[in-house]
């Protein structure tokens, strides 16, 4: 991801102070909710020499535990994510992906780099008003659940707005309206260790929406579910989002649930944050192996639309001068593969790519077959 | 020097140095004193108040929520037992002793142990001296005691308390710090400040512990306050105490019964008290 060269960074506590003093809900649209600038954590003792030999020298995780006894976590993070939109940081064990995600709302403290919520930066933020940060703009729901066993589900629930300090009658309200969204309405009574892991985590996520946080952080939070129960609250999750609308980072170590999830997936590997895109992109252009690895499983039907496949209408038109490309099936550019196998598989001729009106290409059965491969068409 | 020597200066040390504690806190020991024995006679009498056969009914009913009709009979059938052995105002005195000391001895190490939960360095003065105070054995506790208050229910008390100290503080530290990490993330991230974190996560969560320590505390308050009953803590244990001299066997067996019985009745009762807390974290 490009920053703009040349932004002023001022993070003194009076220019925070400032930036609290502003009111958040007008500069909706004019900062993204959640932005990260060279983020780096690094576990150990030396961790100041390791930074500056890191910048310097490029040096990798192994070589950082070699030379200066230090545990990287994150190296230089940097993105931002835009309002409503859901942004899945992917990776497997030891990427540094949980420890990213804490620094977000500061249970862990970068080492360096600055983090922005709604274009105020938090890292100089005391503790009192880091406190207030959380509990008014940021909702987490973790991996294992967390929920309090010693209370019932709706004092669970109800537990950030508690530690606001709302009264009783209105943080219950809030709770069961959360319980609906969830569709655990009727357990309020319930305590954690009667419900199941899938329930368990539905109200861990009610917990999350019952603050109504700006931005919800979620820490793998399917990934100690069966399968079945995953995919089930993995649609459920889908439904809500879209209900809710709200601006979420989702970790996961699972390729397919953050296709399924993310308008925008970040692949980290060993701290750093190897290539950030659409699904589409990342299946499609995979920056180096390891991400190419990764995606050489994913099924390209429902990902890969008919704009990345198409061929300019002169490759047909030049070779069959006769036929009229008025009498082919048409589609649009977003249409994804799944849908463009239907057409050809009914109509048995190529299909006439249209935007509006304007034609702007052509998928061949060629090009079809080949794009689900994953191969460009660059033959007839 | 010898080895004798040193020894023998370390002893004179000691001895003097308990001598001029004494006298200079003379009047300091006095108020304490007196205070801790107006406590102990007030929840005796109260305790004292009903007669025998409705303080007997009062505790079946009691235990009968807490732990149910069967163990309700049998704890009401035990102190029965005290009353027809002629030893009911022994037994409440020795209960009152158990009670007051155990109280006491709670109100030091629950914020004692939340501290050395949440301070490291706390909790590495506290271990020493928490070994020290349980292992040192009782009968040494009881003579700087009676130097200090002399022979009385405050010396009873006091020790006790000393004695009874250590498992509440222990178990309270160890509760908490085994609050699930998990737990405390949940609750920081939402915002929660030090004081809402201990008070609304790691205490709930800890209560297990807790209330073993309680448990244990009021276990070793009454196995002290027997041993208290040779320095004027009355009761049970002094009642022992004196049948042993004598060589009533059977008198003394008496004592020693009654003295089973408190201590079963209070430790079920106890132990209900955690069932309780424990129920709502259970699976079903």
């Amino acid at each position: 991801m490009r920053m703009e060269p040349g932004v002023k960074q001022n993070f003194s506590p009076e220019q925070c102070e400032q930036d609290i003093g502003k009111d958040p809900k007008a500069q909706t649209g004019a900062f993204p909710p959640v932005e990260c600038r060279n983020l780096y954590k690094i576990y150990g003792k030396k961790t100041k020499n390791a930074l500056n030999a890191i910048k310097n020298e490029g040096l990798s995780k192994a070589q950082v535990l070699a030379r200066y006894g230090c545990v990287t976590g994150v190296i230089d993070a940097s993105f931002s994510i835009s309002q409503g939109e859901i942004f899945c940081i992917m990776g497997l064990s030891g990427s540094g992906k949980s420890t990213l995600i804490r620094q977000i709302n500061r249970l862990i403290e970068p080492t360096e780099g600055q983090v922005l919520i709604d274009g105020q930066l938090i890292n100089r933020l005391t503790p009192k008003k880091m406190r207030r940060l959380r509990s008014e703009k940021l909702g987490m729901v973790f991996q294992n659940m967390a929920l309090l066993p010693r209370r019932n589900v709706r004092d669970n629930v109800a537990f950030g707005l508690e530690l606001r300090r709302v009264d009783k009658k209105t943080r219950y309200q809030a709770a069961e309206k959360a319980l609906e969204l969830v569709q655990l309405s009727g357990w309020e009574n319930r305590y954690p260790g009667q419900l199941s892991g899938g329930m368990q985590q539905r109200v861990g996520l009610a917990r999350a929406l019952a603050v109504d946080p700006d931005i919800l952080l979620m820490d793998e939070p399917f990934s100690a579910l069966d399968p079945l129960i995953r995919r089930q609250l993995q649609k459920e999750f889908i439904k809500l989002s879209d209900l809710t609308r709200k601006t979420t980072l989702f970790i996961t170590h699972d390729l397919d649930e953050a296709i399924r999830l993310g308008h925008r997936i970040a692949i980290m590997k060993d701290g750093v944050l190897v290539q950030i895109g659409t699904p589409e992109e990342i299946i499609t252009n995979p920056t180096d192996d390891y991400v190419a690895d990764f995606v050489a499983g994913i099924s390209r039907l429902k990902l890969v639309y008919a704009h990345t496949v198409m061929k300019p209408i002169e490759t047909y038109t030049s070779p069959h001068r006769d036929m009229s490309i008025e009498d082919l099936p048409k589609s649009h550019p977003e249409a994804d593969l799944d849908s463009l196998i239907d057409i050809i598989a009914e109509k048995n001729k190529p299909i006439l790519v249209v935007e509006g009106n304007k034609p702007v290409g052509i998928v061949t059965k060629r090009s079809l077959l080949l794009g689900i491969q994953g191969k460009q068409d660059d033959g007839q | 020097m010898t080895d004798t020597d040193i020894f023998a200066t370390f002893d004179a040390v000691v001895e003097m140095s308990i001598e001029r504690i004494g006298t200079s806190l003379q009047s300091y020991l006095d108020i304490f004193s007196d205070i801790m024995e107006l406590i102990l006679d007030g929840v005796e009498n109260t305790l004292l108040l009903p007669p025998p056969l409705v303080f007997i009914l009062l505790l079946g009913i009691i235990a009968w929520k807490v732990v149910g009709i069967q163990r309700a009979v049998l704890f009401s059938a035990g102190f029965f037992l005290c009353l027809s052995m002629n030893l009911w105002q022994q037994t409440i005195e020795t209960t009152s002793l158990t009670l007051v000391s155990a109280g006491v001895a709670l109100l030091i190490a629950f914020p004692l142990g939340i501290l050395s939960a949440l301070n490291d360095m706390a909790a590495k003065i506290s271990r020493p001296v928490m070994d020290f105070m349980q292992t040192m054995p009782p009968y040494v506790y009881l003579l700087p005691g009676v130097a200090f208050l002399g022979f009385g229910e405050s010396t009873a008390i006091t020790t006790t308390t000393i004695f009874a100290i250590p498992p509440a503080l222990k178990l309270t530290n160890l509760g908490i710090r085994q609050v699930p990490v998990a737990q405390l993330e949940a609750g920081r991230s939402f915002g929660a400040s030090p004081a809402q974190l201990l008070f609304k996560v790691q205490i709930p969560c800890a209560m297990p512990s807790i209330m073993a320590g309680v448990n244990q505390t009021l276990m070793l308050a009454l196995a002290m306050s027997v041993i208290a009953g040779i320095v004027g803590g009355g009761g049970l244990g002094a009642m022992v105490y004196k049948t042993i001299m004598f060589m009533q066997i059977g008198k003394a067996f008496n004592a020693g019964l009654a003295i089973v019985i408190i201590a079963i009745v209070i430790d079920r009762l106890s132990e209900g008290m955690v069932s309780v807390f424990q129920r709502k974290g259970r699976e079903t």
